[in-house]
């Protein structure tokens, strides 16, 4: 006896398509401030252009981790399983882009500083918080109790969280290769207009990025959790 | 009386370990294991040079041994079919978590005198300061158990666990090592300031850690 | 252990002292923590100016990492012998470097670098990494003028 499996259309949630086009104009806007508005710099020439995907990237992972804070914090106090759904879909996002702010770095750093990696403050931070959210992923992955999974992922994605500001600080803390902030700092930003103008297109077109993996992974999720 | 509590279940757990020490005997075993295989590839000439290679190659033993006592230590209320009755008592959680933390550091203290005593022997050490050394690594027994007793806690019935564990457990305790190993090197040159500034900040990573623990660790336990 | 229920007066009570006592532990911490990171403030570095370099009498041979200003007309390289000379200072103190292999495009007179290696018994620095650190300020060039930076090395 056969039996005929028809392929299920997980139609997404329809604010899906709205965010991929305003993603791809803010994108598009920025990719042409990036390369052909702002100035090149002083001293780096061209190459300080990489700075307008660099930055912003891991100014997301910054954010997306505050959310899986924030969403396990939430589950662990109310066990609602929409906070479980963000926590991991955040998580995911921001392994993303730790790991492409690091590959961008080092793109960066080897034709500027002159090395594809050193063990110096802001790199081995990184490098931890990489460490613990991918710790993360693997400790959901091996779980398969729905509720006990999302209780020890947000135990962790609550203590994780602690990498945030330690990465940032960490180069005014000690000395470091990796420069001072640019921006996130006390005092205006030590960035020419133009150039700064393109950051927060780039990071708002990130930003927008950020919102449709988001949406789009939390969709699957549920979807995933009410599949027979 | 909470402390009552929490004392009554480190109580429990050591002297179950002294009628059957099969916890600290593995954790010891491990240590010791490490340190012997990591003196033979370090050697006395490099770890006379560099102190700070043999603090290192000692911290990363008595995590991993640590890791094992507290595994070990959990475990035992699992296969008394125990971990139910005290969790439904009122801060039964609390206590046990507590209790564990308790338990396991002065496992921890014991098995790191065994490891120093052996890394000092094998690779033919001089410990400038042994006052500080030892002050050290106490801070250190204090200062490790909090984050493992957690992510142990929240793997219980994880079947990965030994994977699980080390994974998460080794990034989070980065700031600790740093200092325990920072702290033993400094002992073991004779910098008298350097090792009790780095015991300082062990000792606040341990505060924090033990805060950390405390407030999530119990929501945790399965 | 057998114990009375505890009210819910006594449970708020318990957890309102408890969460007085995290908040005093994590201060306690916190001043502790920035206490001691103050006067490590020497260790655990990623490099040391030259001053702290001379300080601590660094043996020759020794593996180092130093950080400063490259001096100003110190700047030298020849690419046929590949020989790397510059002199990095801290404003307080300079140190002889010598090199091997084309310095990184950004390294330049004036500005920051991070050399790896160990003294030589003669004082001087002899590089095994060098490194060029800028800063975290971003200028347009000034009009008609190219930026000065090569991003292929020789």
């Amino acid at each position: 006896m056969t039996t005929t499996y028809y392929p299920r259309v997980v139609r997404g949630p329809r604010i899906l398509p709205y965010l991929a086009g305003a993603t791809a104009i803010v994108g598009a806007i920025a990719l042409f401030m990036a390369l052909v508005w702002a100035p090149a710099d002083a001293v780096q020439g061209d190459v300080q252009r990489i700075m307008y995907v660099h930055v912003p990237a891991a100014w997301l992972a910054y954010l997306a981790f505050v959310v899986v804070f924030l969403a396990s914090v939430a589950w662990l106090w109310g066990r609602s399983p929409i906070a479980d759904a963000i926590a991991v879909a955040s998580a995911e996002i921001g392994v993303l882009f730790t790991a492409l702010a690091i590959v961008l770095g080092s793109i960066w750093a080897k034709p500027t500083w002159g090395v594809w990696w050193t063990w110096e403050p802001r790199l081995i931070t990184t490098a931890v918080m990489l460490a613990m959210y991918v710790g993360y992923l693997l400790l959901r992955s091996l779980s398969s109790d729905f509720e006990r999974r999302a209780t020890r992922a947000a135990v962790v994605g609550a203590i994780a969280v602690l990498n945030v500001p330690v990465v940032h600080l960490s180069v005014t803390w000690m000395n470091a290769l990796h420069q001072l902030p640019s921006v996130l700092r006390p005092g205006p930003p030590a960035l020419d207009g133009r150039m700064y103008a393109t950051l927060l297109v780039a990071v708002a077109a990130f930003t927008l990025l950020y919102a449709y993996l988001l949406v789009a992974r939390v969709g699957l999720e549920r979807a995933r959790r009410s599949a027979p | 009386m909470r402390l009552r509590r929490a004392w009554l279940v480190a109580e429990r757990d050591l002297r179950a370990e002294r009628a059957q020490p099969d916890g600290i005997a593995a954790a010891i075993g491990l240590t010791a294991t490490l340190v012997f295989v990591e003196s033979l590839l370090v050697g006395p000439a490099i770890a006379a040079a560099s102190p700070a290679i043999a603090s290192a190659l000692l911290w990363i033993a008595l995590t991993l041994g640590a890791i094992l006592a507290i595994t070990r230590s959990f475990d035992r209320e699992l296969e008394d079919d125990a971990l139910e009755g005290v969790l439904a008592l009122p801060g039964g959680a609390d206590a046990l978590y507590a209790g564990k933390v308790l338990a396991a550091t002065l496992l921890l203290a014991v098995v790191s005198a065994a490891g120093i005593a052996l890394t000092v022997l094998l690779l033919d050490i001089e410990v400038g300061l042994p006052a500080h050394l030892a002050l050290v690594t106490l801070v250190g027994a204090v200062a490790l158990p909090p984050l493992i007793t957690l992510y142990v806690a929240i793997s219980l019935r994880l079947r990965a666990r030994a994977l699980v564990v080390p994974l998460l457990a080794v990034p989070a305790l980065v700031p600790q090592l740093i200092a325990a190993s920072a702290g033993s090197a400094a002992a073991i040159q004779g910098d008298a300031a350097g090792s009790l500034a780095w015991c300082a900040l062990l000792f606040a990573t341990a505060l924090a850690s033990a805060v950390a623990g405390l407030t999530i660790g119990p929501a945790a336990i399965e | 252990m057998s114990e009375p229920a505890a009210s819910p007066d006594d449970i708020r009570r318990g957890i309102g002292a408890r969460r007085v006592l995290a908040l005093a532990a994590l201060t306690l911490a916190i001043v502790i923590g920035f206490l001691a990171a103050q006067s490590l403030a020497g260790s655990a570095v990623y490099y040391l100016t030259p001053t702290e370099a001379k300080q601590r009498n660094l043996a020759a041979g020794q593996t180092a990492r130093l950080g400063g200003q490259v001096e100003p007309g110190s700047l030298r390289y020849e690419p046929a012998s590949r020989d790397l000379r510059f002199v990095i200072g801290d404003g307080v103190s300079r140190v002889q470097v010598i090199g091997t292999g084309a310095p990184p495009g950004l390294l330049r007179e004036g500005a920051g670098a991070v050399v790896e290696g160990s003294f030589q018994a003669d004082g001087v620095f002899r590089a095994s990494q060098v490194i060029a650190k800028h800063d975290e300020v971003y200028q347009a060039p000034p009009p008609g003028a190219t930026p000065s930076h090569r991003t292929t090395s020789p």
